[in-house]
């Protein structure tokens, strides 16, 4: 059998892993980059390839940014592949991909994973109604297929996504009914001390307007406690219980939820990456060194998934990792790789600004920890608050025991809707903090696949019998 | 906005779709978008709940519309339990909303 040899395999078709891709194959190294979506862009840029010119404007924020990357992108010789994704990798960086149905083995040099980010699950009671999604879903059909609600639309949530997908319907002809904003109380000092480099960054001004325009043209209601999705079938409204214990009702057709972004790093910790908890990001990352790599030598990760740092960030990271990984496959010399990461290392600085104070402002308010006990903690499996919170006061702060006793984290999401509640509501029972109940475990493969293709799959068992790794 | 069913969808396009395809929504003749992917298109169409849940039986429908959430599975072409989010509509496609999940392959 035969397998195929890439210097670089890139593992994510967002801004992080096109700009390694482009950087990658500028320099004269043989370049593949696998992506589980049909068009490139990761999320962020999903559909800017394909969206009418007028349209563009109208989602703000440097979404036209990515259409140049994507020119750059296709105008570089890069072997991609949609559709794809990264079933394991062997210590020797043999890589096995499946690509429409077909497993495959390729070598690699070295490799990039730039898996980007995706919303933290936002457990409130009747949050599995159909008809309820993320903040980034809606912003997912809109800039996909130009697909917004049509009916009565509440967002319940907290984080900067909320003020800019209001923006966003207004520019769309959405309307949004109500913003439930469940942002706890800001804690000034902080924010006072990261100020500056928010006003410094370009999220200031832009930020300022979307929030600013949000608040006065969309009913905003403060929630700090319960509040509920009302549906039997799909969603039919939400209910805000105050303090006081009097209650709003808001009908709706359609309920968005938002409650920050988390890295994707369920493949670099089956990879065996050394996983870091954030303390301002209230999430687990992988820890990388300058050059954005991590524990695990040859593996970069560039990008969201190394922690939240924004669309013109990860370009910046993707490059940085790029440049090294020539470095260490003698492409380049250290001196040159020095050189030519000096302004991209300088760009990534700064694109980090203001980070610190949007993070600080929109900390998550971890719906978990005060849900009813009826509330769904895993989706996959309808595990419940109260059966999960029973298990943890039985067996606190072990979280591969709560897998095996309850089934939380065994289902086709391998635990990414699940995990962080999970570990919150440890930390919250146990009384410990979070980086004490440790990173979820994580094995290959990280997306489900038919057992037909690993049977069919042929390793070359007839030629070199007993020899599967040199 | 009434689909062919005379319910109302949820969802609808604020740009009109330029390139169109045909294809089979649990039967019925619906005309997408070329730029859907099978989700948005079952949205627009008036589909909410895709599958019902293996462990409650209870409905559930896209929930994070990138792949990561498992939701959406949905039967295209005969094969089941395929994510929706990552599927493009191509023309004369047939897909069926499901009863459960992992609902084993032939093949």
């Amino acid at each position: 059998m035969s397998i195929n040899s890439v210097d670089v395999l890139v593992v994510g078709a967002g801004p992080a892993g096109l700009s390694a891709a482009i950087e990658l194959s500028k320099r004269g190294a043989t370049t593949m980059l696998i992506d589980e979506q049909a068009q490139p862009g990761g999320q962020i840029y999903r559909g800017v390839e394909l969206c009418g010119e007028s349209d563009r404007k109208l989602f703000g924020y440097g979404y036209v940014r990515g259409r140049k990357i994507i020119e750059d992108f296709r105008q570089s010789p890069i072997d991609y592949k949609t559709r794809t994704v990264l079933v394991s990798i062997e210590s020797n960086h043999v890589a096995d991909i499946f690509e429409n149905g077909v497993l495959k083995r390729v070598q690699a040099g070295a490799i990039i994973i730039a898996t980007g980010a995706y919303e933290r699950p936002v457990p409130i009671k009747g949050w599995t109604l159909p008809g309820v999604m993320t903040i980034g879903a809606a912003q997912i059909a809109a800039k996909q297929a130009s697909v917004i609600p049509s009916g009565r639309t509440v967002i319940v949530g907290n984080g900067a996504l909320l003020w800019l997908l209001a923006w966003q319907y207004r520019n769309f002809g959405a309307s949004i009914d109500a913003i439930i904003d469940l942002g706890g109380r800001k804690q000034i000092s902080k924010l006072l001390r990261d100020f500056w480099g928010f006003a410094a960054s370009s999220y200031f001004l832009d930020g300022a307007k979307y929030y600013a325009l949000s608040r006065v043209s969309t009913r905003v209601i403060t929630a700090r406690d319960q509040v509920e999705i009302l549906g039997d079938t799909r969603v039919e409204g939400v209910v805000v219980m105050q303090k006081n214990g009097k209650y709003q009702k808001f009908a709706a057709d359609t309920v968005l939820l938002h409650d920050g972004i988390l890295p994707n790093t369920n493949l670099l910790g089956a990879i065996g990456c050394e996983m870091l908890w954030s303390l301002s990001q209230c999430s687990w990352r992988p820890k990388v060194n300058i050059w954005q790599e991590t524990s695990v030598s040859g593996v970069f990760a560039a990008g969201d998934n190394a922690g939240i740092d924004g669309a013109i960030a990860a370009e910046y990271s993707g490059r940085i990792a790029a440049l090294d990984a020539l470095r260490q496959l003698q492409i380049l010399t250290s001196q040159e790789r020095d050189t030519l990461a000096q302004p991209w290392i300088r760009q990534r600085s700064r694109a980090r600004w203001g980070r610190n104070f949007i993070d600080a402002y929109f900390s998550p308010s971890n719906t978990v920890k005060t849900a009813s006990d009826a509330t769904i903690v895993c989706r996959c499996e309808a595990i419940t608050h109260e059966s999960v919170s029973a298990h943890i006061q039985q067996e606190p702060r072990r979280l591969a025991h709560l897998k095996s006793m309850t089934r939380c984290g065994m289902g086709p999401c391998q635990g990414r809707m699940c995990s962080p509640s999970v570990a919150a509501l440890t930390a919250q029972i146990s009384d410990v903090h979070p980086y004490q109940v440790g990173p979820p475990s994580h094995r290959f493969p990280v997306s489900p696949l038919p057992l037909a293709a690993l049977a069919k799959f042929d390793v070359g068992l007839s030629q070199d019998a007993g020899k599967l790794h040199e | 906005m009434k689909n062919d069913t005379g319910t109302t969808a949820t969802f609808k396009r604020f740009s009109p779709c330029n390139n169109t395809v045909t294809i089979f929504v649990n039967g019925r003749e619906i005309v997408a978008s070329g730029r859907d992917t099978v989700a948005t298109c079952l949205l627009v169409a008036g589909e909410l709940a895709f599958q019902y849940n293996k462990a409650s039986g209870e409905p559930r429908g896209p929930y994070c519309m990138m792949g990561v959430c498992f939701e959406c599975l949905v039967t295209i072409d005969g094969v089941p339990d395929l994510q929706a989010c990552l599927v493009p509509v191509e023309p004369g496609m047939r897909i069926e909303t499901q009863k459960g999940v992992l609902q084993g392959r032939d093949t």
